[in-house]
């Protein structure tokens, strides 16, 4: 291969390869501002530029004549070409790595290739079935697109999409309206799919039946309230021997009459055997009763359930 | 069952001569046979590849080092029945659901180790050092104990061996039903021949290559026949719709073939996983539902359904043990709290020493002329294990 510096003219019609889109966000480039020369490919009969097209339309706009271009010529092979354009674009973020996926395939790469030797190079995996789970992400609206970077996530977090694939524009609404994060996001989508694979229905009719679904277009004043209210639906559904048991026990305790100074902690999970009790008495007689109140059989009963 | 089909067995140099390679060989006429000297850098490419349906490869390898090791167990926020393992195979082809070799060996390698004569000289040394106490030694935690043995004939070599030594009993772990080597053999009441079992339900969803229950009724019967001890293994139970009404069904069919009185034990355990095989699971076994229960991060940091339904799991399995088996049953839970034997069965092992104790003392009374003299609390209470470590798991962390 070898690299050139180059002028290139700015007059006349521009062909572009297949790197197009690359890099992701180009509408955040000052326009007529090329910080660097652009990369260009010399084919048989024409020079192609092989991405940041938006930077060489701005210096055209600005009336610039020439763009300096780093001219690729005497290529090898298309792997070596997609080599020289990591280099240059890296770090790549998630969205120009889908990019890249989807420019290399269009240039014939066979998908063997991809996972075993660009991904590497991707700081991806080298799984071919990583391949279509990459080019999802081009398929997400641009809301997503842009929260994948904003938040930069990783493959694995952002395929969390994946899960709610017809659902995407509820996906968007949930977080634009309640601003929420990716963690929440996930762990609403997470336990939507789950749930409804494990029932057997639809992913709107499980949302739906957990009270989740309508909350994307509910309005909260305090997001805190409204990420509590998640956690709440989505534990009602998940737990419900735990839900049950807590009930039971709670019930108990009411029934033991004890006295309001008196408090009684225990594991959510009931992993823990036993309970925390913590009061306070204000002189001997009311350390009495409050004793006399533990003694109860109808306190004990407690350890029944925990 | 299938008798799993192995596409090559790759035989390490070291161990071209031993009897169990021929064997392999002679049994396995369309597998494509590679002899070489197996370098650690060999085995770690092998470890390397990804599993598939259609190839099974076999390396049979010298075990250099310790051979018996304790169980894995959990730590000691659980109870442990201090049995010991032979991992003469490891990697299974059984490809259940939930288990935790789908986590740590993925991949189409399935190590034996050949050196039999080792291997078994060391569990007759290592024993002899504790004459006093009465062990339990098994070959099912890193694979299925007979999955192989249509090619392997191991159980030849092993239930032979152990007939011959006074204060062990061999188990054999299994879903299979190849016990056809095991019926002309003189195991002098040694071997116990246990089954982990489940619900058709169960086995049709999450057990895939495993013998059907029938099958594994049928051969529970040939096998108590001639004579073999036999163990269950209800674990993992697992949650599902019918849960209440299939377990209870799956004991009164067991008790209906086996008599409760060559039954040296029983355990019961449910569903429990790192974390991190979650995904694993989901990714592999995308039809499974057994990830999407309800589940909680246990004491040890294990994934486990709830203790609630833990207890009404076990409830439901413990009394229908009783109901259909008898008082006699040895039962026992398999990593979990003193808390859960209590509430369950009233009682609790003080330690995992103890439980190791009653064990012998169990089988002590059930099978006279098994052992000799009574066993003593205190030799368990000072016993050692028979090796320090841990059981290892060939190719993980390669």
């Amino acid at each position: 291969m070898k690299i050139t510096v180059k002028e290139l003219t700015t007059v006349g019609p521009t062909i572009h390869s297949s790197f197009a889109a690359l890099p992701y966000l180009r509408d955040k480039v000052g326009r007529g501002n090329l910080s660097r020369p652009i990369l260009a490919y010399q084919s048989p009969s024409y020079i192609k530029i092989v991405g940041d097209i938006h930077r060489f339309e701005a210096d055209q706009e600005a009336g610039k004549p020439t763009v300096p271009v780093y001219l690729i010529q005497d290529t090898e092979s298309t792997l070596e070409l997609i080599q020289l354009v990591i280099e240059y674009y890296s770090p790549m973020n998630l969205m120009d790595k889908a990019l890249l996926t989807r420019a290399a395939i269009d240039l014939g790469v066979p998908r063997s290739i991809l996972a075993e030797q660009i991904f590497p190079a991707l700081e991806l995996a080298p799984r071919e079935k990583l391949i279509d789970q990459v080019l999802f992400l081009l398929k997400l609206p641009p809301s997503l697109q842009t929260f994948i970077i904003d938040k930069g996530l990783s493959l694995k977090r952002a395929l969390i999409f994946q899960r709610a694939e017809k659902h995407l524009e509820w996906v968007e609404r949930f977080i634009a309206n309640l601003k929420i994060g990716i963690n929440m996001t996930a762990e609403i989508i997470q336990n939507v799919w789950e749930m409804s694979k494990n029932d057997d229905v639809d992913f709107k009719t499980k949302a739906e039946e957990m009270g989740l679904w309508e909350m994307a277009d509910t309005q909260y004043e305090d997001n805190r309230q409204a990420v509590l209210e998640i956690r709440e639906k989505i534990n009602q559904a998940r737990f419900p021997s735990l839900n049950q048991a807590g009930v039971d026990l709670n019930e108990t305790l009411e029934a033991a009459q004890l006295p309001d100074s008196m408090k009684i902690k225990w594991d959510p999970y009931f992993e823990q055997q036993g309970v925390q009790i913590a009061f306070h008495a204000k002189d001997e007689k009311d350390l009495e009763q409050s004793l006399e109140k533990l003694k109860s059989p109808a306190f004990k009963n407690i350890f029944k359930h925990i | 069952m299938k008798e799993p089909k192995i596409t090559r067995i790759i035989v390490d140099q070291k161990v071209a001569d031993q009897e169990l390679v021929q064997r392999y060989i002679k049994n396995n006429p369309q597998a494509k046979v590679v002899q070489q000297n197996i370098t650690e850098a060999d085995k770690e490419a092998m470890f390397k590849q990804e599993a598939t349906p259609a190839k099974r490869e076999i390396l049979l390898t010298e075990k250099q080092g310790h051979t018996v090791k304790q169980c894995p167990g959990t730590d000691r926020a659980y109870r442990c029945c201090n049995y010991h393992v032979i991992n003469q195979t490891s990697n299974c082809p059984i490809d259940c659901t939930y288990c935790i070799l789908q986590f740590y060996l993925n991949n189409p390698v399935t190590t034996v180790y050949a050196n039999t004569e080792k291997l078994l000289t060391e569990v007759k040394d290592k024993i002899a050092t504790q004459p006093k106490r009465f062990f339990r030694i098994g070959t099912g935690e890193l694979s299925d104990s007979l999955a192989f043995d249509s090619s392997s004939e191991y159980s030849k070599d092993i239930v032979g061996y152990f007939a011959e030594l006074p204060n062990v009993l061999l188990e054999l772990k299994t879903k299979s039903n190849r016990i056809e080597n095991l019926l002309e053999l003189d195991h002098k009441g040694h071997t116990v021949i246990s089954w982990s079992v489940n619900p058709q339900v169960i086995i049709d969803a999450e057990e895939h290559k495993a013998a059907s229950l029938n099958e594994r009724l049928e051969a529970m019967r040939f096998v108590q026949e001639k004579g073999y001890k036999i163990g269950f293994h209800f674990d993992p139970l697992l949650f599902h719709g019918e849960w209440k009404q299939s377990y209870p069904d799956l004991i009164r069919q067991l008790f209906e073939v086996v008599d409760p009185k060559n039954v040296a034990w029983i355990s019961i355990g449910s569903l429990r996983f790192p974390p991190e095989m979650k995904e694993k699971v989901l990714e592999k076994f995308p039809k499974s539902k057994i990830m999407f229960a309800e589940l909680i991060r246990g004491m040890d940091g294990k994934m486990r359904y709830p203790k609630p339904l833990r207890l009404e799991m076990y409830r439901t399995v413990y009394n229908s043990l009783r109901y259909y088996g008898g008082d006699d049953l040895f039962i026992y839970f398999c990593m979990e709290s003193a808390e859960i034997w209590e509430r369950v069965m009233g009682w609790s092992p003080e330690s995992n020493e103890h439980l190791d104790h009653l064990f012998a003392t169990s089988l002590y009374k059930q099978f006279p002329g098994l052992m000799q003299d009574e066993p003593q609390r205190i030799d368990y209470d000072n016993g050692i294990p028979l090796h320090h470590e841990k059981a290892d798991i060939p190719g993980f962390n390669s």
